[in-house]
């Protein structure tokens, strides 16, 4: 028996097929992690707050997402959500809301370190200029926390972006799910799955260079 | 009771948990008034300035802003109740300098000084830079404008401070501890510029352990002791004179090494 020969050339044949995986993983990706980074911050202001009402559902939320598998989330809101409400999403729709609300959770808790890291002398120069509690928020506390907290929103955005892979097993056609039919399509998985990881290195690495530039702009201009 | 009175307080206190650490202060502060107040750590000077402002909010007593009361009469309680758009307006007009000076890092010092006038105030931004730029020089780091606030020496940064107070052109100043955590041989250029504002006339309450600078500095002095006024008078009667014991006694405790 010779070792094993290689076809890259046929899985490249059908790069039509991955490249249109790779738009919707892109789509998943940019959607979810902008979703996630509002909702993140809301789920951290609501935790934070002296209400219980919104403090403790914050809280639960939280840990409900942290604490469970995704690809559990992921199958709930296809399968379990419609039986509850009779609503039945698409497989991107349910994929999306899975990805946002599970990476969200973990986001909320990135804003959360994020800003009690701020010195409380911040938000009393604020408040003592006259600021309402939101102004200092957005004006003080916010841009100072956001630039300690981008090496943490890195970690979660590859973590998302790699966690779009399991979208696959609703059948939404992103890059992993062409992979799986184009590997059983030419019976060349090693090459297949090998080009399919080569590309969610080239897509990912580039944003975890950019993350790395921006927080080194960012501490060049002042020491804290 | 004078009716003119700028600030006054009526029956002060505040506790934080089991600690009371404001037993009742009564106090009344003319316009152009410079007030110094000492006390041991732990008198409740800091506490009374940051009730001032709200920065701490009274647990009980009663605070007029220009003869007018702030806060309502709550419905059950006797405790009072605050509203934040109210207190944020006050705060517009009391300027508080802090011992940490508590300047943004993010902002360059022109920015700082600016940053009041344009986010509160709602001013221009050709009109707030003038105004910065004029306090800036006031304070003498009209060179500095453009630096950030990790550049600059804990005085300047300090003098930074008196300028973004000033920029939002307060009635009322509050210094708390403002060179306690300066290196000795800056703190001179902060009491510098503090007595140079005195000048103005605008009405100035400072917390200090600078016996010295408080003389010259006070048109009237308090001495704190266990969260009440435990003696006040003028500088001389306070600082040169003091009539009761345990003002004598803080005071001796400054001037034991005297050569």
């Amino acid at each position: 028996m010779t070792g094993p020969s290689f076809d890259f050339g046929e899985v490249l044949g059908n790069i039509d097929l991955l490249l249109r995986g790779i738009a919707l993983t892109l789509f998943l990706w940019i959607l979810a992690f902008s979703f996630a980074l509002a909702v993140g911050l809301a789920l951290a202001l609501a935790r934070a707050s002296a209400r219980t009402w919104l403090s403790w559902p914050a809280g639960a939320y939280v840990e409900v997402f942290r604490n469970t598998p995704v690809l559990v989330q992921l199958i709930w809101f296809y399968y379990a959500f419609p039986v509850l409400t009779g609503v039945q999403m698409s497989p991107f729709t349910a994929a999306l809301i899975g990805l946002c609300l599970n990476t969200s959770a973990y986001m909320s808790e990135i804003y959360r370190a994020g800003l009690q890291s701020i010195a409380r002398g911040q938000w009393e120069a604020g408040r003592a200029l006259g600021m309402r509690g939101r102004q200092a928020l957005v004006r003080i506390v916010l841009p100072q926390a956001v630039r300690r907290m981008i090496p943490a929103f890195t970690n979660r955005g590859v973590e998302l972006a790699k966690m779009t892979s399991i979208a696959s097993v609703l059948s939404v056609h992103e890059l992993m799910y062409e992979a799986k039919l184009l590997s059983t399509q030419t019976f060349l998985p090693l090459e297949t799955f090998t080009i399919v990881a080569v590309i969610y290195l080239l897509l990912i690495y580039p944003g975890t260079l950019a993350a790395l530039l921006l927080e080194r702009r960012l501490s060049r201009r002042y020491a804290t | 009771m004078s009716a003119t009175a700028l600030l006054r307080a009526e029956g002060l206190r505040k506790s934080f948990g089991p600690l009371e650490v404001l037993r009742g202060i009564d106090l009344e502060v003319a316009a152009g008034e410079r007030i110094a107040i000492l006390g041991s750590s732990g008198s409740g000077k800091s506490t009374l300035l940051r009730c001032l402002n709200f920065m701490e909010l009274p647990s009980a007593g009663r605070i007029f802003i220009d003869g007018e009361r702030v806060g309502r009469e709550g419905g059950r309680s006797d405790q009072i109740r605050y509203d934040d758009a109210e207190l944020c307006g006050l705060r517009t007009r009391i300027g508080m300098i802090f011992q940490q000076f508590n300047l943004f890092p993010h902002m360059t010092v022109l920015g700082n000084v600016m940053e009041g006038p344009r986010t509160v105030l709602g001013r221009a931004k050709a009109e707030a830079e003038k105004t910065a730029r004029t306090y800036l020089a006031r304070v003498g780091l009209g060179d500095k404008a453009d630096e950030y606030p990790s550049r600059l020496s804990g005085g300047q940064q300090q003098r930074v401070a008196i300028a973004r107070a000033l920029a939002m052109d307060p009635e009322i100043l509050l210094f708390d501890e403002p060179t306690s955590s300066l290196d000795p041989e800056l703190v001179g250029e902060v009491l510098a510029t503090i007595l140079d504002l005195s000048g103005e006339g605008r009405t100035m309450l400072l917390v200090t352990h600078e016996l010295g600078f408080a003389y010259h500095f006070a048109t009237r002095v308090l001495f704190l002791h266990d969260g009440v006024i435990y003696e006040e008078g003028t500088p001389d009667e306070i600082l040169k004179h003091p009539r009761r014991e345990r003002t004598q006694a803080f005071l001796s405790r400054f001037t034991s090494f005297r050569f």
